[in-house]
């Protein structure tokens, strides 16, 4: 079940209903873990078992290091509970990639045709990270452990199970005790909803096509539709992802539950690492606090700064997906990072930005808007050899191939550098704020849009995948 | 004419694959307010999709382009070619509606065929948009009036002025009525409901050939006037990043042209003009800027390639002297 299913909303709707209804705060919750379950094990039921499994093991574990004084009866509970949760995770998402890459060292036929063929359970990647942090926070004394339930709805919540975000436990198992339902949350969720449909629907999903196009014919194509198809992928995967949480964070807000936010108009950054500061927040903070931090942070010296930021970014781009794009992208980034902490220590970037403040913040956007979009080459492609051909072609300047410039595409390129102009200028009203007017009239404009233009090829989320 | 054509005056205004408008005539004619009126020596353009051609204007469509090259050939005498046939349109629909529009339009001097799939030329197809039921076992030709759906709704919206509802409404009914709604205890997420009407094809069961044999057969009784087939291949092809130039359905092709010989109906593949015109120009025939640039329905190009092939086989068979 998704967010687009048609018996999606029947089964949100009925869940406030309960919810404004019953009084009961353990009841409430009741409600909650229910309805989670419905809705994960309506999409797999047998992968439920896995979910259970993760669910019983980190919470045994959390209870041990809580309890327990030994310190080292403490580090193997949270060594056995990232274990498992890591295992499994290795299992479902990394286990072919494993084997495919293995068998060509030992050239082992018999590796290729192992059936690995089982499927990813519904939001493993992000499941792990929430219980993984979850036990390290009770390792740290950040949080006691919850109830079983309450620790169970944070483990199963469903708007936040299929693609994050990765919410804390330490944010989120606090407001379980008091779920209120107010008219402020139910009106910000549906804005919130609203505004993910319109940019999961109206945009991502129909410029799609476009980008799908580019890549299944990339050799054909002319150079300017490549950075038509390069662009508009970056818009692409911002508002499908950025749709999806807008969403995420609504239906929980519309139950009384806040969840964080996870962009902050990322591509406004002005550099690399304040594009990570507003890029899926909650990923970025997780691989800070829990791999870059855990390796000792810039604690270390230079060299061991660079290595712990290489691996922190490799691991983030793995977690993206079981192959070797991914790991580039991730290692591009890191790269981006620390050429940025280089020169952010340099004479020159001192002075030009103290000097020549403007021109020094327009040329930093550009830089960092045009190394993310070409990054996203490697996150898109099939392949390594794929992601070199596009990004030769971008800079070919050749005419030669099939020009493709979609009225639609070209009009979501230019509406979406002039809307983040527009908020760049402090025009708030582009952003729809709550306590205006007008901003009723447009949500019902933009749920309208969504559905009279409801894409005919509908697109999973981007992030579905992971 | 017992079958479903649009209303004369009605207006399309197709937007998402080209950019035209499509006025509606008598006998759902493109253009011509009342065909039966005009004297001149016809020539009709039997299609689906493919000639009713919504993605182009109206003075683009390939009927249109033919009429003016013949008048610019024969300037003194009065031809006039239509296009007739609806989007869904296949062989066995031509078959009822080459008698139906006899008998309302005289002067019928020759009949082309566009045909754009091979599919259409064979038996059980999706009777969805269909009038002419073509069945392979056994072997049989009917007629079965094909009503659009949903007229009923979209009449008592229009009639409020509610009609701007109707596709947020139908994508409603579709996800609900094609998404099944119970678990499915298996590894892999529900799938969709396919369409029943593609699972109910049954799969063909005789060869290419005896089906053509019956149905062109039963075609070369059907009128006075000749028939001439014109097929339009779909090349050049985009696959995987290359411009494929061969027709991967020659060899059907070599079997049917003996059979249409067999019955007096005249054939000529738009193939080679395709691929000369993406040779000298590396344009495609098919596609537009805001759907797909390299496949769908033909532009302006493609109308303007298939009419001269038309207007070609027009000349150098004598259909006009």
């Amino acid at each position: 079940m998704n967010f687009h299913h048609v018996y999606f909303f029947p089964l949100l709707c009925i869940t406030i209903a309960l919810l404004l209804l019953v009084k009961s705060g353990v009841k409430k919750r009741i409600i909650v873990l229910i309805t989670s379950l419905i809705f994960y094990s309506y999409v797999d039921l047998v992968f439920s078992l896995i979910l259970a499994m993760s669910l019983i093991v980190s919470y045994i574990c959390s209870l041990n290091i809580y309890r327990h004084e030994n310190v080292y009866v403490k580090k193997m509970a949270l060594l056995i509970g990232i274990l498992i949760n890591g295992i499994s995770l290795f299992i479902f998402k990394y286990l072919s990639f494993f084997f495919e890459n293995t068998s060509i060292l030992f050239d082992d036929n018999y590796s290729n045709t192992v059936l690995l063929n089982i499927g990813l359970p519904l939001g493993i990647s992000f499941y792990s990270f929430r219980l993984i942090s979850y036990l390290v926070d009770v390792y740290k004394r950040r949080l006691d452990p919850p109830s079983v339930i309450d620790f169970s709805i944070y483990g199963t919540f469903f708007p936040i199970m299929v693609s994050g975000p990765i919410s804390r436990a330490l944010r989120f198992i606090p407001q379980i005790s008091n779920i209120t339902i107010t008219a402020d949350k139910l009106y910000r969720g549906y804005r919130l909803i609203a505004i993910g449909f319109f940019l999961k629907l109206f945009i991502a999903d129909r410029i799609a096509p476009y980008v799908n196009f580019f890549y299944d014919h990339n050799e054909a194509m002319d150079f300017i539709s490549a950075w038509m198809a390069v662009l508009a992928y970056s818009v692409q995967i911002y508002c499908d992802f950025a749709g999806y949480s807008s969403t995420a964070i609504g239906v929980a807000l519309m139950m009384g539950l806040e969840i964080e936010d996870n962009f902050n108009f990322p591509y406004l950054a002005k550099s690399i690492s304040d594009f990570w500061r507003r890029w899926h927040i909650t990923l970025s903070e997780w691989i800070r606090d829990y791999i870059y931090i855990a390796l000792g942070g810039n604690r270390g010296g230079a060299l061991r700064t660079i290595v712990n930021i290489s691996v922190a970014m490799v691991l983030c781009g793995l977690w993206h997906g079981a192959a070797w794009t991914f790991v580039m992208w991730g290692g591009v980034h890191a790269l981006l990072l620390i050429m940025n902490r280089v020169w952010r220590e340099t004479k020159a970037s001192m002075i030009l930005s103290d000097q020549y403040p403007r021109i020094y913040n327009v040329c930093a956007w550009f830089i960092t808007y045009l190394s993310v979009t070409l990054s996203w080459v490697f996150f898109r492609s099939e392949s390594l050899k794929q992601a070199k051909e596009v990004i030769l072609q971008l800079f070919s300047f050749s005419f030669n191939g099939i020009g493709w410039y979609h009225p639609f595409v070209l009009f979501v390129l230019i509406a979406f550098a002039f809307f983040h102009l527009l908020y760049k200028s402090n025009i708030r009203w582009i952003v729809l704020p709550i306590d205006s007017k007008y901003t009723p009239t447009i949500l019902l404009c933009l749920i309208w849009l969504s559905f009279v233009f409801y894409p005919t090829e509908f697109q999973p989320f981007v992030y579905e995948k992971f | 004419m017992d079958k479903y054509i649009q209303s004369p005056g009605m207006v399309y205004k197709k937007r998402t694959e080209g950019w035209a408008t499509t006025y509606k005539g008598a006998y759902g004619i493109n253009a011509i307010p009342d065909i039966s009126k005009i004297q001149a020596k016809k020539i009709v353009v039997w299609g689906d999709s493919f000639v009713e051609a919504h993605q182009v204007e109206d003075n683009e469509k390939i009927p249109q382009r033919v009429t003016q090259k013949i008048i610019s050939k024969r300037a003194n005498e009065d031809y006039l070619c239509f296009g007739a046939g609806k989007s869904g349109d296949s062989l066995a629909d031509f078959y009822f509606d080459i008698q139906k529009y006899e008998k309302k339009i005289d002067n019928i001097i020759l009949h082309v065929i566009l045909l754009t799939d091979l599919k259409d030329s064979l038996p059980d197809q999706n009777s969805d948009k269909k009038d002419g039921v073509y069945q392979a076992i056994p072997l049989l030709l009917k007629y079965n009036i094909w009503k659009p759906k949903y007229q009923a709704i979209k009449k008592r919206l229009n009639d409020y002025g509610l009609y701007f509802v109707w596709e947020p409404t139908k994508s409603g009914i579709e996800a609900i009525t094609q998404t099944n709604l119970f678990p499915q205890f298996n590894w892999i997420s529900p799938r969709l409901k396919t369409n029943q009407a593609e699972t109910n094809t049954p799969e063909k069961k005789l060869p290419d050939s005896v089906s053509w044999r019956f149905l062109f057969d039963k075609f070369k009784d059907i009128s006075k006037a000749p028939i001439l087939i014109v097929y339009c291949p779909d090349i050049p092809l985009l696959k995987n990043g290359n411009v494929v130039l061969e027709d991967q359905h020659l060899s059907q092709i070599h079997r049917l042209v003996p059979i249409l010989k067999m019955n007096g109906i005249g054939f000529i593949n738009a193939g080679p003009a395709f691929i000369s015109l993406y040779s000298k120009s590396k344009k495609f025939p098919r596609g537009f800027q805001n759907s797909n640039p390299v496949k769908g329905h033909f532009n302006a190009m493609g109308h303007e390639i298939i009419s001269d092939v038309i207007f070609q086989a027009i000349i150098s068979e004598r259909h006009i002297p």
